[in-house]
């Protein structure tokens, strides 16, 4: 009687143990044979060659600065879209998740035909002596566009968890909105924010198609980690799997250093 | 001249396309608590944001402390001060307090919003926190708070920015039974202390008198009236003494005395009931009159004086008994202490005898 009862919760628990475990080595093996890809006595010469610290730094920089506007232009947007009932919402959202699903190439296409010296928008910077493809800042327009709605999506869905009424409350308090928002608002949402720049950062870290496609693979200028890891590949498997190590492990500091820092508030 | 707290003259609300609130106007005294009851969904919470400026009216003028806050009039808005300019306290029904601040940054929350000094802060914070008595709880978060002490964070977030006018939603609504007894006194003695105008909104009748010198009746949108309680009971309308649960008795305007009206209620002796006001009415003439369940005396057939009856319906509560008896085609609900009808050793169908204590003549009785 008792196994009986006991029975299929037991084939439950062995079922998601099994799953859990089947997911985590899916996961972890390919991990792990990138570390196991590099020999040891090339670390010291892989980490100081100038290519790989470059890679590194123009990855950095520009997934950080893909992060800020991301969140400059994301925070007001997913706000606003939170909050108010607009006139053709639904087409607004398709267009804001459009990159989600758009195939990176077709993504760094459209920005190449956008922003091209021949382009309209591409003449006008011209004419301040701007020209994008090739340039470090086509990566960050290159990433923003790919990251950008994962990180709209999340805050979005974090200010509308707010009950509205708490900001109800704090506006017969503060006189000042942006008061209530930064004091109020800002932090009630600040796990979905947290976890829409993890997202939004992750995203950019690894753009590829379109930061190829648009910006150009030029080593030192828009050469960033995953472009760099596809050239060394031809060449050098161990310098691409010293690359690869170290955005695993960047990647892997971020989001357990975020992780902490939104399960402490 | 009265110098009115707030004062709402003829405002109305629609929202959702529906008219929430009908032209709703009073005044209340400052320094004075108001309390208006009404069932949910009377547009209770609706006038309290009209008045905080949450809501603009579409129709009608709030003033409070003798200056116009809002008005609009043929759907142009003339006046429309923001909520955090209007100096009010509200306190919500459900407290509203802010999750991840501390009891502390509640309360300071609308100092800090004015740059008010550390200093200042710690001061007001500390004394309003005495006020309602949670020093000790000032570096609690509203979760690991009860719901009697969380209101209270409430009350003292409302009062630490000396509101001119105090705005209270059934605040305590979502408490058990006990903690809002012990904090309807509270409340009580707060108001008292602050001296402060106040509008109280509840669902509880007894709450509204507990805690009102002045008591209005919303339903459904519209303000039945709003006046001290002896002004309500010695002008007593038809529609406040159905909801106030009185019996409503036709009866003959026999004369008028010092002692108020007497009456002659078919089947009773002769009855006076007192006058606070002058009454209009006629010797002669057939008016209502209202009977409040408590005066209605039951004694046993036997022993009892008066019309008899029989009790047709029998409620048991913690305090008291309801009987509904009968006499000829008409019904009355009386209200008997649990202990004295212990006593009586009644029961359904018995025959009983009644008689009237007291009762008040309606003003709008034809």
């Amino acid at each position: 009687m008792t196994q009986s009862q006991t029975g299929p919760r037991d084939w439950a628990a062995v079922l998601y143990w099994g799953c859990l475990t089947a997911l985590l080595l899916f996961i972890i093996i390919p991990v792990a044979s990138i570390f196991f890809e590099i020999p040891g006595a090339s670390v010291v010469s892989e980490a100081t060659n100038s290519s790989t610290i470059s890679a590194i730094r123009i990855s950095l920089v520009t997934s950080t600065a893909s992060l800020f506007v991301t969140m400059a232009l994301g925070i007001p947007t997913a706000r606003f879209l939170s909050r108010r009932e607009i006139r053709g919402k639904g087409v607004i959202d398709t267009f804001l998740d459009l990159p989600i699903v758009l195939p990176p190439a077709v993504a760094g296409l459209a920005l190449l035909l956008a922003f091209a010296p021949h382009s309209l928008i591409g003449k006008f910077l011209l004419h301040y002596g701007l020209i994008l493809p090739g340039n470090i800042v086509a990566v960050v327009i290159a990433e923003t566009f790919v990251a950008m709605p994962f990180f709209v999506r999340s805050a979005r869905t974090a200010f509308e968890e707010i009950n509205p009424k708490l900001e109800m409350a704090a506006s017969v308090l503060s006189p000042s909105k942006f008061f209530s928002f930064r004091k109020v608002v800002l932090p009630l949402a600040s796990r979905g924010l947290v976890a829409g720049c993890i997202l939004a950062w992750g995203r950019a870290m690894g753009e590829f198609g379109a930061t190829l496609l648009f910006a150009g693979n030029l080593p030192g200028i828009t050469q960033t980690m995953p472009l760099a890891i596809y050239l060394d590949l031809e060449v050098n498997i161990y310098q691409a799997s010293f690359v690869s190590a170290i955005l695993i492990v960047i990647s892997f500091a971020v989001i357990a250093s975020t992780r902490w820092v939104a399960g402490r508030r | 001249m009265t110098s009115f707290g707030v004062q709402v003259e003829g405002v109305r609300k629609s929202l959702g396309g529906r008219e929430v609130l009908h032209g709703v106007s009073f005044a209340l005294e400052s320094g004075k608590t108001g309390a208006i009851v009404g069932p949910s969904g009377s547009g209770k919470s609706t006038l309290l944001n009209v008045i905080s400026g949450l809501l603009e009216a579409d129709d009608g003028r709030v003033s409070i402390d003798g200056s116009v806050v809002g008005e609009r009039a043929n759907g142009v808005a003339r006046v429309n001060v923001p909520p955090s300019q209007r100096n009010v306290g509200y306190v919500f029904q459900d407290y509203l307090l802010f999750p991840h601040m501390t009891v502390f940054e509640n309360v300071a929350y609308g100092l800090r919003a004015r740059h008010a000094s550390d200093s200042t802060v710690r001061e007001r914070v500390a004394a309003s926190l005495e006020k309602v008595g949670l020093r000790e709880l000032r570096d609690k978060k509203p979760p690991q708070i009860s719901g009697g002490q969380m209101q209270r964070v409430a009350l003292a977030r409302a009062i630490v920015l000396e509101p001119k006018l105090l705005l209270l939603d059934e605040p305590l609504s979502a408490l058990d039974r006990s903690t809002r007894e012990s904090l309807r006194v509270e409340l009580r003695r707060t108001f008292d202390e602050l001296a402060t105008t106040a509008v109280y909104v509840t669902h509880d009748l007894d709450e509204a008198f507990f805690l009102g010198q002045s008591v209005g009746i919303l339903h459904s949108g519209e303000l039945s009236f709003f006046e001290s309680k002896s002004d309500m009971l010695g002008r007593m309308s038809r529609p406040t003494a159905e909801f106030l649960g009185f019996n409503l008795v036709r009866a003959r305007l026999l004369g008028v005395n010092g002692s108020g009206a007497v009456l002659h209620i078919e089947g009773w002796d002769p009855v006076t009931v007192p006058l606070v006001y002058e009454s209009a009415h006629r010797v002669g003439q057939d008016v209502v009159v209202a009977v409040p369940p408590e005066s209605v005396k039951v004694s046993p057939e036997a022993s009892g004086q008066g019309v008899r009856a029989r009790i047709e319906e029998l409620y048991e509560f913690k305090d008291s008994v309801q009987l509904v008896v009968g006499y000829g085609a008409s019904r009355l609900v009386c209200q008997v202490p649990n202990l004295e009808f212990r006593q009586l050793s009644l029961k359904r169908g018995d025959p009983v005898k009644l008689a009237l204590e007291s009762a008040l003549l309606l003003s709008d009785s034809n």
